[in-house]
């Protein structure tokens, strides 16, 4: 349910009011978030829910604790406040307590659409239509999800921090099979459904897996590799949560051995990140930890690391300047198409998605993987045969230092986490992929 | 009136019939009041506590033989109906769609309560007593030298889930689960490397009983000596060897290689777009040699202790037991009531699970447990068999492909065998697989009294992504000739 700013203020005064701590903060999501699953070309499960999330801090000099509930109602509220303030009471002190933020400033984020936020069952019902429809007719199999939502956020606090943000977002993912196996997936997302074209994405996810007939196994081994925008949004995701100013300092993170540094360059000048939560392209939550306004940050800036994300208590006790982590990032990129991408690889591989990534050594940020729903062989500047698929092992902080070509920065979504990022498609010198997987 | 007040029963009563009168040919209903709470520690800091208590409502419908669901925070008898309504509209947009009507597999509709079996209810101990062992875990792991962190926590749920259906089901369910861990990390001297070991305690369907039973102030004291360990343990030399892995390790072989892989749904390609298929084919019961004739899997929700352990299904289908591989032989799929007779199965095996209000059941793995050998085989049996060798206890890096085919897995402690003995503890260790070869390559498996429970809280499936709760037990197993990898070399 979409609450009106006014009973948003209704919600945060009571829930200040009803606090018999020292400080008190409240955080509201509350919202509709609906959904469309289908599988073997026929639709699985469906569904619509309102919810409202109240989460609640309390505390005493530095004691502190948290509360939550399901339900903004003043009865629920005032208990789930009393709750915090119980537990926070009875809590040992903590060193690592932070005051209340006052009054910020925020970013001015455009996040919303009231298309998307009022879509109906009919309507995503008729984009899966379209997919399977297009699958039956080509004796393919799809399955897919589609799923919107309309929120709102708040945070508010006893030292007179208050904000909201509304946000609506859809995205559609699809898979393709054929009876003998080969499979292809697409996706997309937007803050705008309307801007979500379902038969784009079943056309690319069709073409990738009538592509993908008849693969032949290659031998494990180093590739020089185009990799797609899905796999550089994992990849990115991956290695945005592990830029920790703290987990540096503290010496348990690769921002702090084998002789990185803030500060230093391990990167090619070519490779820059960087996040903005009004980027309108792809727009995000803009404050973090306890309200911190979440600004235009370079976290990666011509090769050299220049940010990492420092908490509230990290940056106190060091006297440093408190950085949040975005929930987007963006990668520059460069003008070259795929196609140019492709064109420059004498012999090697085009990496379409990835599957099952896990962490194996936090020291150097290695990943394991493997490629999913498209991997095929690059023989003189085109793409030739579909490949058997291979488990990899690679660190996105090898790979960024392996890009030798960047294309056009796009926004992809990371089929593994999930993640929307802004994100061009790279040339690699080599990528490691490490045994045969002969699923598809 | 508060939404406490109101009887679970009214509220399912309203939401039914509506359906009923929007159209629906079947109707359910799951009313949870969920309790979390999350304690930690880091090192002798005192991390702010978490209690979170959700109360929702959820709707599930088939009407035009298709599927609709609709949930709620707010839960009252007209929200209850609101939702129904809302279901029926969602089925009926998408009946369209469909070519083949939902069936649903017969169930008996029973009338019933069931509660995990609960000495001390983790959400009657106050905090700040489970704060108190956190930090003592903490210094105990700490009290050798280069262990420089150390992070704890205890996480603890109760479920009251109430279910009721259309064909007269009513069934009220209180359900609690705890997981205490921890994760020492041992820095070198010159800053150079690090080294963790996680706590191997597992997550259990139990009461507070299931923390203090454990001795985890001795393994924290030996966790952080075995942290430390591995900062000048020499790595592992790549290459075909023997492995035997503990439960504490194999527990997760099974989940992965076995327990998704026999799900129907994933054979049937429900899940295709998201966790993947399956290499094994619906037809194959009764006949694909999936692992060596000393195998036998079972699945069950009524292990003592297990995560999975219910009285019924999110479907309302009574827990029982089944087979799933018989001395090696695939013997049988996990189903819910939608998919059985796709197999040819009369009835479900009761492996629906929604993990909150907000969710539609799904096919959801039960306990899945690889069963003791018959001989009393001891750990050290099994390192006697081997020359050269690779021991693993407790889970840690893990991957395995689409159709669960190819896998990658760590470990906490990899300890080298050199004929017949444990020789050194190793660092930088994995093994690569793939599922029938590695199963196959089983030649020996622990007896009764090395058996033991582990599992996960967490494992992931389904969009929306839902996470379910789920216990595998084994005794120690021997596997040979597999290719061990090492990882800082990759």
């Amino acid at each position: 349910m979409i609450l009106s700013n006014e009973e948003i203020k209704s919600i945060t005064d009571a829930a200040i009011e009803a606090s018999p701590a020292d400080e008190v903060e409240i955080q509201i999501e509350a919202g509709e978030r609906a959904d469309l699953r289908f599988g073997r070309n026929t639709p699985t499960n469906a569904s619509l829910t309102r919810f409202v999330d109240v989460n609640v801090k309390c505390a005493y000099g530095a004691r502190e604790a948290f509360a939550a509930s399901s339900g903004a109602d003043p009865e629920t509220v005032r208990e789930t406040v009393l709750r915090a303030a119980e537990l926070a009471r009875s809590a040992p002190e903590s060193p690592e307590y932070v005051p209340l933020l006052g009054v910020q400033e925020y970013e001015d984020v455009d996040g919303w659409d009231d298309g998307t936020a009022s879509l109906s069952p009919s309507l995503r019902a008729d984009t899966a239509l379209t997919t399977i429809a297009e699958a039956r007719s080509r004796g393919l199999v799809s399955s897919g999800y589609w799923e919107n939502a309309a929120t709102v956020a708040v945070i508010a606090n006893s030292a007179g921090l208050t904000t909201s943000q509304r946000a609506t977002n859809a995205n559609y993912s699809v898979t393709m099979r054929s009876s003998s196996g080969a499979s292809g997936w697409a996706a997309a997302a937007s803050h705008r459904a309307a801007d979500i074209d379902g038969s784009r994405v079943t056309r690319a996810a069709v073409a990738k897996a009538l592509a993908s007939e008849n693969p032949i196994e290659l031998p494990p081994g180093a590739y020089q590799t185009v990799l797609e925008p899905s796999v550089m949004a994992d990849m990115l995701a991956y290695m945005m949560g592990w830029m920790s100013r703290r987990e540096a300092d503290e010496g348990r993170s690769y921002f702090a051995l084998n002789g990185q540094r803030l500060g230093d360059a391990p990167f090619p000048e070519n490779i820059v990140i960087r996040s903005d939560p009004a980027y309108s392209a792809l727009p995000s939550r803009k404050w973090g930890e306890g309200g911190l306004p979440l600004r235009p940050t370079t976290w990666i800036d011509h090769g050299r690391v220049k940010n990492l994300s420092v908490s509230r208590y990290w940056a106190a006790r060091n006297g440093l300047e408190a950085i949040g982590r975005p929930d987007v990032a963006i990668m520059d990129g460069a003008d070259a198409s795929l196609d140019e991408l492709v064109a420059d690889v004498r012999y090697g591989l085009l990496l379409g998605s990835l599957f099952y990534v896990r962490l194996v050594d936090p020291r150097t940020m290695l990943l394991t993987g493997l490629s999913r729903d498209g991997l095929f062989l690059i023989e003189g500047g085109k793409v030739t045969r579909p490949v058997v698929n291979f488990r990899w092992n690679e660190s996105p902080a090898a790979l960024l230092q392996s890009v030798q070509r960047l294309g056009g920065s796009c926004v992809a979504v990371g089929k593994e986490t999930g993640a929307s990022m802004v994100v061009p498609p790279i040339l690699a010198r080599e990528f490691h992929f490490t045994s045969v997987a002969p699923s598809t | 009136m508060a939404q406490h007040e109101i009887s679970n029963s009214a509220v399912a009563s309203a939401a039914i019939d509506a359906a009923s009168a929007a159209g629906a040919t079947y109707a359910d209903i799951r009313i949870s009041r969920r309790l979390s709470q999350f304690v930690h520690a880091r090192e002798q800091t005192p991390l702010s506590a978490t209690d979170r208590r959700t109360h929702g409502l959820g709707v599930r419908v088939l009407a035009g033989g298709a599927w609709g669901f609709a949930a709620s925070t707010s839960v009252t008898p007209e929200e209850g109906a609101l939702c129904a309504r809302r279901a029926v509209e969602i089925a009926k947009a998408n009946s369209r769609l469909i070519e083949t009507p939902v069936t649903l597999a017969p169930s008996t509709p029973v009338q019933a309560v069931w509660a995990t079996p609960v000495v001390r209810d983790p959400f009657d101990v106050p905090a700040g007593e489970k704060l108190e062992l956190l930090l003592a875990i903490n210094a105990e792991a700490m009290r050798t030298a280069r262990v420089k962190f150390c992070q704890s926590m205890i996480y603890s749920t109760r479920e009251q889930k109430f279910f009721a259906s259309s064909e007269g089901a009513s069934i009220d369910q209180n359900i609690c689960r705890i997981w205490p861990e921890f994760k020492a990390t041992a820095v070198s001297s010159d800053g150079a490397d690090f080294q963790s070991r996680r706590s191997l305690a597992a997550p259990v369907g139990a009461g507070y009983e299931a923390v203090t039973s454990l001795d985890l102030l001795g393994e924290a004291a030996r966790a952080g000596v075995e942290a430390a360990a591995k900062l000048d343990a020499p790595p592992l030399v790549p290459g075909r060897r023997d492995l035997i892995l503990m439960p504490s390790m194999l527990w997760l072989v099974i989940h992965e290689s076995i327990g998704h892989a026999t799900e129907l749904d994933r054979i049937l390609g429900y899940e295709a777009n998201f966790a993947g298929t399956s290499f094994v084919g619906a037809d194959q019961i009764g006949k694909l040699q999936y692992a060596s004739p000393i195998v036998n899997v079972i699945g069950e929700r009524t292990r003592p202790n297990g995560l999975a352990t219910v009285g019924f299904d999110d479907e309302g289908v009574a827990a029982s037991q089944f087979d799933i591989i018989k001395s090696g032989v695939l013997a049988g799929l996990q189903t819910i009531r939608e998919q059985a007779h796709i197999i040819g199965d009369a009835a479900s095996h009761g492996c629906a699970f929604a993990d909150s209000y907000a969710t539609t059941p799904l096919q959801r793995m039960p306990n899945i447990s690889l069963l003791p050998g018959k001989s009393a085989l001891t750990r050290e049996d099994l390192i006697a068999g081997v020359e050269d060798g690779l021991l693993i206890e407790g889970d840690g890096s893990w991957s395995i492909d689409q159709q669960r085919r190819n896998f990658q897995f760590g470990g906490q402690l990899g300890y080298s065998i050199k004929n017949g003995k444990v020789d050194s503890l190793v660092r930088d260790f994995a093994f690569q697989s793939n599922t029938l070869e590695f199963w196959n390559s089983c030649d020996a498996i622990g007896g009764p009294d090395t058996f033991e429970l582990y599992g996960t809280y967490f494992c992931g499936k389904g969009q929306p992504c839902q996470a379910a709760p789920v216990s595998h037990g084994s005794s120690p197993a021997r596997f040979r000739n597999v290719n061990t990898i090492n990882t800082a070399k990759c």
